[in-house]
């Protein structure tokens, strides 16, 4: 298992979306207890579709790696779309297995992007903040 | 004191980690077992298992003296007055909140808990659940306060007087970091202590420095002292609370049920003498009983010769790391305290080394050199304010037992190289790199 392949560390490196959104219609802040990584999303919601996304946070090359695939992966896409994203579907996205002592860090944009669902982008007075 | 012989006792090493022995660095977290505590836990359950202090028959009688013994064992191996002044526990966490619950009544509106900034969770949310048992239950508002720590990772002392009062009851703090390594120098805190807050109860947090170094609660002039076995190539489930006497015999018991009860009635519940009072139900029969088998086999070795062999490792470790300049460490500075003349016994600092690799994450260091059969620990170490004062979220921490060599420092530095090539971080080391490649012993 090659967990440091290029395309990681290449995220790592580079991570795409990375930065505040200043008119993002959702934040949420998601973190992992076990080793206080940290990560925030920003949300802009256009006619039920991710119309921009971003990010911020800490962590290790794993969670910013995989939070940049995903960020890129879920721009675009309606909102419906994402509960059905999986982590199998991360790991793909992500090039392969990270092995489980890793899997909560690959997950943890998961579990941000999963926040985000048609009913609460339904009524859009409120932002969540987690 | 030969390691390589030392090692044959760990069957641990026997198995093989991505073809290799495993380094296994995280003696901070729980050291391995030696066999003799692996079969007496076999055995224990083979010949002599049954309940403790209730059966007539031979069997149980003999269980009975088998725990007991440890007791009395436990006892002189941190120099106790009695067998009566120890309580079994599941860990040192679980001792702390025995002490957070059974001190409750000592506890008046606006009195003082102090800790300091380098406890480890453990000993700090104990006492946070009981501020907040107190506020809501009883309407008293307790303030907990913390001494904080200097540049170097040691307790700032000279804001201890000011941090004391009249009001403050009780003081727990750590006899070792789990994270900087630092030797908190508890006799001298304790005269402090005892001078300015006369009515305080100080309570030792020994999980760290247990099995690493000499531990007399008589020196140490504390109150209460904790430890887990599972830190001293015990088994895990096991824990001490070491108590005076008379203190244990005021407090009231932490958890009812059998075996701490003199007599019950449907309305009312005389309780067991100390310690038994304190050890409700059926405990960990066969792990207490193999911990005597830990006790014995540090003892054997002898506490002196440990330290003095991990604090070799330490120095080593510590030595190749610090002369990489992309690698920042944390706690006291071992070349400093050398120059200050101190040596193995006094110096400030055991067994324990935390760092960071310039921005890799510590989970990424950790997962490259598990490929390599290395075992670090990453993370916040369980102690979050600490590293927040640190001005950090995680760092790597590398941990000495009895069991390792110089050898397996060496694979450690190596890995670090490899984390470095593999994000291509800039090599700024200083040291040739044939030196990281003595040879063990």
């Amino acid at each position: 298992m090659d967990l440091y392949r290029e395309e990681i560390l290449e995220h790592w490196r580079s991570p795409q979306n990375f930065g505040k959104l200043a008119d993002a219609d959702f934040v949420i802040d998601q973190i992992n207890p076990l080793c206080g990584d940290q990560v925030t999303f920003y949300f802009k919601i256009e006619k039920g579709k991710i119309g921009n996304v971003s990010f911020t946070g800490k962590g290790c090359a794993i969670s910013i790696a995989s939070a940049s695939i995903l960020s890129e992966a879920i721009l675009n896409k309606p909102v419906s779309a994402l509960a059905k994203i999986t982590g199998r579907d991360v790991l793909k996205m992500i090039g392969g297995p990270v092995g489980p002592a890793r899997l909560k860090c690959a997950f943890l944009s998961l579990e941000a992007v999963k926040k985000i669902t048609v009913k609460n982008t339904d009524g859009r007075s409120e932002k969540v903040q987690n | 004191m030969n390691i390589n012989e030392i090692r044959k006792d760990f069957p641990f090493l026997q198995r093989k980690f991505k073809g290799q022995q495993l380094a296994y660095l995280d003696n901070a977290s729980t050291t391995q077992k030696p066999r003799a505590v692996i079969e007496a836990i076999g055995d224990v359950y083979k010949n002599h298992y049954a309940n403790i202090h209730r059966g007539v028959y031979d069997l149980s009688v003999e269980a009975t003296q088998l725990y007991e013994s440890v007791r009395s064992q436990s006892a002189s191996f941190i120099g106790a007055k009695s067998e009566k002044e120890i309580v079994f526990t599941r860990n040192a966490t679980e001792g702390i909140n025995l002490l957070a619950y059974s001190l409750e009544a000592k506890l008046k509106d606006g009195d003082e808990i102090l800790l300091t900034q380098m406890e480890h969770h453990s000993n700090i949310v104990p006492w946070q659940l009981l501020a907040e048992r107190l506020k809501t239950n009883a309407k008293r508002q307790i303030k907990i306060k913390y001494l904080p720590i200097d540049r170097e990772g040691r307790l700032d002392l000279s804001v201890l007087p000011r941090l004391l009062n009249r009001r403050t009851k009780i003081v727990s703090l750590t006899l070792m970091s789990n994270v900087l390594g630092t030797i908190n120098p508890i006799k001298k805190i304790a005269l402090v202590v005892r001078r300015l807050a006369p009515d305080v109860i100080l309570i030792i947090d020994a999980a760290q420095a247990v099995g690493h170094m000499k531990i007399d609660v008589a020196n140490l002039a504390c109150d209460f002292l904790v430890f887990s076995a599972h830190k001293m190539y015990g088994p895990s489930g096991v824990g001490v609370l070491w108590g005076k006497r008379e203190l244990l015999e005021q407090m009231p018991p932490f958890m009812g049920g059998g075996d701490m009860v003199l007599s019950v009635s449907f309305e009312k519940t005389t309780f067991n003498e100390v310690p038994w009072k304190f050890e409700a139900g059926t405990g960990n029969i066969a792990d207490v009983i193999a911990f005597g088998k830990a006790i014995s086999f540090i003892e054997k070795l002898g506490l002196e010769n440990i330290r003095k062999h991990e604090m070799e490792l330490t120095r080593y470790a510590w030595s190749l790391l610090e002369a990489d300049q992309i690698i920042k460490l944390y706690g006291p500075d071992l070349k400093r305290d050398l120059k200050r003349g101190r040596t193995s016994f006094n110096s400030f600092k055991e067994s324990v080394i935390s760092f960071n690799i310039d921005n890799v994450h510590p989970h990424d260091v950790a997962s490259i050199l598990s490929e390599e059969g290395v075992a670090i620990r990453s993370g916040h170490h369980c102690a979050q304010p600490l590293m927040s004062v640190l001005g950090i979220d995680a760092a790597c921490r590398v941990s000495f037992g009895i069991y390792n060599t110089k050898e397996e420092v060496d694979r450690l530095i190596a890995g670090i190289e490899k984390v470095k090539n593999v994000f291509k971080l800039k090599s700024t080391v200083y040291r040739p790199l044939s030196t990281a490649v003595v040879s063990s012993q």
